[in-house]
């Protein structure tokens, strides 16, 4: 069975997803886009489930790549994603926004099971909502509360999956997606829809919610330090510092430990098989090309930790709001930081990770200046070069060498901010940039989510990156090795002879 | 008056409607329909962007986009 999970972002989908499919995930790309597709297996009770994890939206009619991929998925019967039912996790401390999305795939007459997540949260928060009450006047529609975070009850979510019948009858709101395709068309009427489901689930959610208490935001006072004028960006700054200090002082030991069993491994291979082309191949060619892939794991999987610790606390849309004036003058958007502080980690996942940001042509200056933050790849580059022409002295308890490090990163971002503003001088847009951004409410990460986090990004770095270090270190080998030689460097003098 | 205007955070505002324009759909997308109640949280410096409760939720918008929603 194919199945899809569909939410918005921040309702704790991508828990949900890690909870159900654990280890058993995988990622590719949708062809033609730079949006990660990410799927993973597993079986409950005899039934092989496939799933789906879509990009995280608010509604239905796209307004962004990633929109447009989950738009397309499940819109069109005949795509090849196209899943037998979806999943809707919904945050249940917000439910009137979540339904929003809920009820519109509802509508499109596709199989559905919700689910409403944080449920712990919402009892906390006492705006006690008759789940089975509104399952009811959603017309039946299967009804599953969970909580994410403890994966408590996860077996009933699973039961409760494969019960969902896969035939539904249309909804009686189909129609509103039936001449969908020329919905960029009727942008006013698409405002008046949305107006109008929103007074639908007003009227449903009054029914059946009892008591409606006003519902506080949390975490205020956080918000009062970590955006504040002056010691928002203090503290983002030294985060930063602490966080990269933290990177290389890890990496140091385990890098070596690398290195050190990979010259090993050369040396051993080289006295022990008999001489030839073929070991010079394994030993000069593919361990040496192996080991210039390995000895980044660490370094890559410590920045995606800190990444993803940040990421999933909340504070990077703080940051993210913090930013977004700055660089807004030269054509970026406070969506830019993630790629940007990424880009310290590999430009790749970067890259990808720009996805989310609306505008074009944001989007396009920061995929074409995130190449400029000093990657980890170069930092060995980086390291030799200073070691060879920086004193290893101190000044005031601070290391040049250090120091000069600190700049070298600087100078990237300065390179980046510099070329984003040539960027923004000369390239013209016709739509216009916007930022309407949720700020999620600060929470204490999951350690599955940041754990399976590492391990993909690391693990797509070694298999992605690594299959072309390694073929190009192969092919400097043979150009080594077979090359024109001495005879070619010392041509003239050859033939000068 | 409109939501950019707004600089005290203690009172809570009714939204009545959102200028028509190419970010229409969005705002009212995020929960942002006219009858809904919003309150303003805190500003980013030099008051831009600024960040909004959206009655269980934050959001954050900038300046440009809070001129598009009229409140009272």
């Amino acid at each position: 069975m194919k199945a899809a999970l569909v939410g918005n972002p921040n309702a704790g989908k991508t828990s949900v997803f890690n909870l159900l499919t654990g280890l058993n995930q995988k990622v590719g790309n949708y062809p033609g886009i730079t949006v990660d597709k990410k799927w993973g297996y597993f079986n409950y009770q005899g039934t092989d489930v496939e799933l789906l994890d879509l990009p995280g939206l608010y509604s239905i009619y796209p307004k962004s790549q990633d929109e447009e991929v989950v738009f397309q998925v499940l819109r069109q019967k005949d795509h090849r994603d196209h899943p037998d039912l979806v999943i809707v996790v919904m945050d249940a401390t917000n439910l009137e926004r979540n339904l929003f999305l809920a009820t519109q795939i509802l509508d499109l007459g596709i199989p559905t099971l919700l689910i409403a997540n944080m449920i712990d949260l919402m009892d906390k928060d006492q705006v006690g909502v008759n789940l089975e009450k509104l399952s009811e006047l959603l017309g039946g529609v299967p009804l599953v509360a969970f909580n994410a975070r403890t994966g408590q009850d996860l077996a009933l979510l699973k039961s409760a999956l494969l019960e969902v019948p896969l035939e539904v009858a249309s909804s009686p709101h189909t129609q509103e997606f039936t001449n969908l395709e020329d919905w960029n068309a009727g942008r006013q009427e698409e405002a008046a829809l949305g107006e109008a489901r929103y007074k639908r689930i007003r009227q449903i959610l009054s029914l059946c919610q009892p008591l409606t208490r006003k519902r506080s935001v949390r975490h205020q006072k956080w918000d009062q330090i970590l955006t504040h004028p002056l010691w928002g960006y203090l503290i983002f700054l030294s985060l930063l510092a602490l966080i990269f200090q933290t990177i290389f002082a890890w990496s140091e030991v385990p890098m070596n430990l690398i290195d050190t069993v990979f010259l090993t491994l050369s040396q051993w291979t080289q006295a022990t098989l008999p001489n030839g082309p073929l070991t010079d191949l394994i030993s000069q060619g593919l361990i040496p090309g192996l080991g210039g892939v390995m000895i980044f794991i660490p370094q890559i999987a410590f920045l995606f930790l800190f990444i993803s610790l940040l990421e999933e606390s909340g504070y990077m849309s703080r940051v993210v709001f913090l930013m977004d004036r700055g660089l807004r003058k030269y054509g970026l958007s406070g969506k830019s930081v993630v790629p940007l502080v990424s880009g310290t980690a590999c430009a790749i996942p970067a890259v990808m990770a720009t996805r989310n940001i609306e505008n074009w042509k944001e989007r396009l200056i920061t995929i074409l200046v995130v190449p400029f933050t000093t990657c980890s790849a170069r930092l060995p580059v980086y390291m030799i070069l200073i070691s060879l022409v920086i004193p290893d002295d101190r000044f005031l308890g601070i290391n040049y060498q250090g120091l000069t490090l600190m700049g070298l990163y600087f100078l990237g971002f300065l390179m980046a901010i510099l070329s984003a503003s040539i960027l923004n001088g000369f390239m013209k847009t016709r739509n216009k940039s916007y930022f309407v951004v949720e700020m999620p409410n600060y929470k204490l990460p999951l350690l599955k989510n940041v754990a399976l986090t590492v391990w993909e990004k690391t693990r797509s770095f070694v298999t992605e990156a690594g299959k072309i270090i390694l073929a190009i270190s192969v092919l400097l080998w043979f150009m080594a090795s077979f090359g024109p030689g001495k005879n070619f460097a010392n041509a003239e003098e050859i033939i000068s002879q | 008056m409109t939501l950019d205007q707004v600089s005290n955070s203690s009172k809570s505002y009714i939204v009545r409607q959102i200028k028509k324009g190419p970010l229409t759909t969005k705002l009212i997308d995020m929960g942002l329909f006219p009858g809904k109640e919003i309150r303003l949280l805190f500003k980013a410096p030099f008051g831009d962007p600024i960040a909004i409760d959206v009655q269980g939720y934050t959001l954050s918008l900038r300046r440009e986009e809070a001129a598009l929603i009229s409140i009272e």
